[in-house]
């Protein structure tokens, strides 16, 4: 947003700390956000900045709830069926989920993978290099990671790449929930998303603090057939997944700051 | 909801302390961009960040 928005904005990085949250039927893990913005930038700027931060789609997402989500399951015997967003009957389930581990994920724009059409207009505002942490079992783990906006595919945008974290989580859930699910080797999880919305209205969107709603079919495929997995499992379990919950209800961001390193 | 025939996002286990996702999966898009997420265990160290991890990650992208 800072670059189309024509702030002086020189650098940015973002760091998450990333905790467990044990609460009953709490999501099961909380961010802290940390945006740092180098450049000679106003205290307005800042705030439009901030503002854009805590809109991004992917925030949205996370932290007030924006995804409208159809479910449907489909058993191997053929039967396809929607979930309701009833919770009246749900069956509880023995299983546990395993505590989020803590840790933490910076983000760093790549400043030299912004793209420019001839005139000189930004098109894209380039990559991220995305450094995750956390805590293992035998020792701290590292990985990187890239994302943003880039012509030529190298990197995948934010929000598929969150979705990509939201389709982990529930096959995760499900395998750990349904455990005869898991080892039968036929559990899958795919997402349908309507064609993408252009990037300089999600911008705007964050620009000046709209939540927009985006809808998603989960098309969940499980084994045997509804007598075998009756829905109402599946249901009870999709209710437990994390990020599930950080999508319906938001509530993941602990807390946040943006501050501004001048030169 | 949906026409399309593939999907945009494909995730399943592969045993019981990893998934794998594919993100980009249906034609015509940028992509197809694989990752491998860890389900936190007691007897194994996880292989991948926990899928909490790669939505955040976005975040911070």
């Amino acid at each position: 947003m800072a670059y189309r928005g024509n702030i002086a904005l020189e650098d940015i990085t973002v760091d998450f700390e990333v905790e467990p949250v044990d609460l009953p039927n709490a999501i099961g893990f909380g961010v802290r956000e940390l945006v740092t913005l180098k450049g000679r930038i106003t205290e307005s700027e800042r705030v439009r900045l901030e503002r854009a931060s805590r809109f991004c789609p992917v925030a949205q997402a996370l932290t007030k709830g924006s995804m409208q989500i159809e479910d449907e399951v489909r058993w191997a015997s053929g039967e396809v069926a929607e979930i309701s967003t009833g919770l009246e009957s749900l069956p509880q389930l023995d299983g546990a989920l395993p505590n989020t581990p803590s840790g933490s994920v910076r983000g760093q724009h790549l400043l030299d993978t912004k793209e420019y059409d001839q005139s000189g207009k930004m098109e894209r505002e380039g990559e991220a290099k995305i450094s995750v942490s956390c805590e293992n079992l035998t020792r701290t783990s590292r990985w990187i990671l890239l994302g943003g906006h880039s012509s030529d595919g190298w990197v995948p945008p934010p929000f598929p790449l969150a979705h990509g974290g939201w389709a982990a989580s529930t096959a995760s859930t499900l395998s750990r929930l349904l455990p005869e699910v898991g080892d039968a080797n036929s559990l899958n999880v795919e997402l349908y998303m309507p064609a993408g919305r252009n990037r300089g209205a999600s911008q705007s969107n964050a620009a000046e603090g709209i939540v927009a709603h985006r809808k998603v079919l989960r098309r969940i495929t499980v084994p045997g057939s509804p007598s075998t997995f009756p829905i109402e499992t599946v249901q009870a379990a999709l209710h437990r997944d994390p990020i599930s919950l950080a999508y319906r209800n938001g509530g993941v961001l602990l807390h946040d700051e943006v501050v501004v390193e001048s030169y | 909801m949906v026409d399309q025939v593939q999907p945009n996002i494909i995730a399943r286990p592969v045993g019981r302390e990893s998934v794998l996702t594919v993100v980009g999966a249906q034609p015509g898009s940028g992509g197809p961009w694989s990752f491998v997420t860890g389900i936190p265990h007691t007897g194994l160290d996880i292989l991948g960040p926990p899928s909490q991890y790669l939505a955040v990650a976005a975040w911070a992208a």
